[in-house]
């Protein structure tokens, strides 16, 4: 793996047995990234981008990958984007699994009407908060509600537009590992437009969400995914398009909110070929 | 059983609105236009969560104030990211009267949210917080929030 840092940064390094494994990625600091860097296999690395500039840096520096972990959970995200990149088809069946490389817990809750909301919720609910925290409930309730909304208003209404018509349905992944809870949602559409989704988050983080917000069109508010990213320490976008998007989020389970407000968040985007 | 509830008692010109549980795409504010108050006091201790369309629906509700002087009470956190993230989450003639500060100790892990009430622990010169915070134990916590953010309503 080719892993390119300024020498001025320590804290951050990875075992020969983790570059060895990835010996046709590139991982860059984001000070020396260009856009001609932006490649399946390559991803924009720092520890002090902010949500803007992620999102900047995804959009227009094209990098598939912005990662941002604490030292001590470096190597496992590598690993964890490693194993995404290079079977990607993996993450379609398993979005966990491939992100919390040590995850444990696995349980799903399937959604098969939008009248279900409530009974999901409680349960999504009742796994945070046996996993984590006060904070780590407040950010899975906050990132269940724009998923869900996503998935079962957002998803089937784009969806028809390109001609699938099939009712609203959605399946919740939930998982943790040591440090972090996972909470995914699957939806069978594929109708989610990434490069109109980062353009809108730019767009809030640009003019402030008070000035962005959808207060008239139809449709949503437009602030969903920029709330996703404010309360997931990792955000991942996964679109194989006209049959599956799933998006997938990662949260601390038991630190203080001083703390996550602390730490800088990682991006992934992907798309089937 | 619906998912919030709002209780709005009128008596002349003020307003007391209760505001509580799940504010999300299916909350519907239409029914409770605040238009006609001239003071208008917000208690929202028991929300539980807002959406992004929650926060869209809020809006335009309490647009329908107009120039009425509006006061929310016992902000929870997830409403005072709201007021901080939100331009018009609290209108420009609206104040905050109290809001809770979550307080934590690394040791223990253990939580707890204190309120803050305008006069004693703010007001718009800044925050005078508690002198000391305790969990059952006695144990010493300490706030919890980075403090130019969470507080940056008051500045305004």
């Amino acid at each position: 793996m080719k892993f390119i840092k300024p020498d001025a940064i320590k804290e951050y390094n990875l075992s020969p047995e983790v570059l060895a494994d990835g010996a046709d990625f590139a991982l860059i600091h984001s000070s020396l990234w260009k856009a001609e860097d932006g490649a399946h296999k390559s991803a924009c690395w720092s520890e002090c981008m902010e949500p803007p500039d992620i999102v900047k840096a995804v959009r227009e520096g094209q990098a598939p990958t912005v990662l941002q972990s604490e030292p001590k959970d470096f190597e496992d995200d590598v690993r964890s984007w490693v194993r995404l990149r290079r079977q990607q088809e993996e993450y379609f069946q398993n979005p966990l699994q491939v992100l919390l490389s040590k995850g444990m817990g696995y349980q799903r809750v399937i959604v098969g009407d939008i009248a279900h909301k409530e009974q999901a919720r409680a349960k999504i609910e009742a796994f945070a908060a046996q996993n984590g925290n006060q904070g780590c409930v407040e950010s899975t309730i906050a990132l269940f509600e724009e998923m869900f909304m996503n998935a079962m208003i957002d998803a089937p209404r784009e969806a028809q537009r390109m001609g699938i018509d099939r009712p609203a349905e959605c399946v919740f992944h939930m998982a943790v590992d040591g440090r972090r809870l996972g909470l995914a949602c699957e939806d069978p559409f594929g109708s989610l437009d990434i490069s109109k989704v980062l353009t809108r988050m730019q767009d809030v983080y640009s003019r402030g969400a008070g000035q962005a917000i959808n207060l008239r069109e139809p449709g949503g508010a437009g602030l969903g995914c920029v709330l996703m990213l404010e309360h997931a320490s990792l955000l991942a976008f996964g679109v194989e398009k006209a049959r599956k998007t799933i998006v997938s989020s990662l949260v601390y389970r038991n630190l203080s909110f001083k703390r996550k407000a602390e730490l800088k968040k990682s991006l992934h985007l992907i798309t089937a070929e | 059983m619906s998912k919030y509830e709002i209780k709005v008692e009128k008596a002349g010109a003020n307003a007391n609105v209760v505001v509580s549980g799940v504010i999300d795409e299916d909350a519907d504010f239409k029914p409770y236009d605040l238009s006609g108050a001239t003071n208008i006091d917000l208690h929202l201790g028991n929300i539980k969560s807002i959406n992004s369309c929650g926060i869209r629906e809020w809006i335009k509700w309490i647009g329908t104030a107009g120039a009425a002087k509006v006061q929310y009470h016992e902000c929870p956190k997830i409403i005072v990211d709201q007021i901080n993230m939100v331009q018009g989450f609290l209108p420009s003639q609206g104040s905050v009267i109290s809001f809770y500060v979550p307080y934590y100790n690394d040791d223990s892990g253990s939580e707890k949210n204190v309120l803050f009430k305008y006069g004693q622990e703010f007001t718009e010169n800044g925050v005078k917080a508690p002198e000391a915070v305790t969990d059952e134990s006695g144990a010493p916590m300490e706030m919890d929030v980075v403090e130019a953010k969470y507080f940056k309503f008051i500045k305004k």
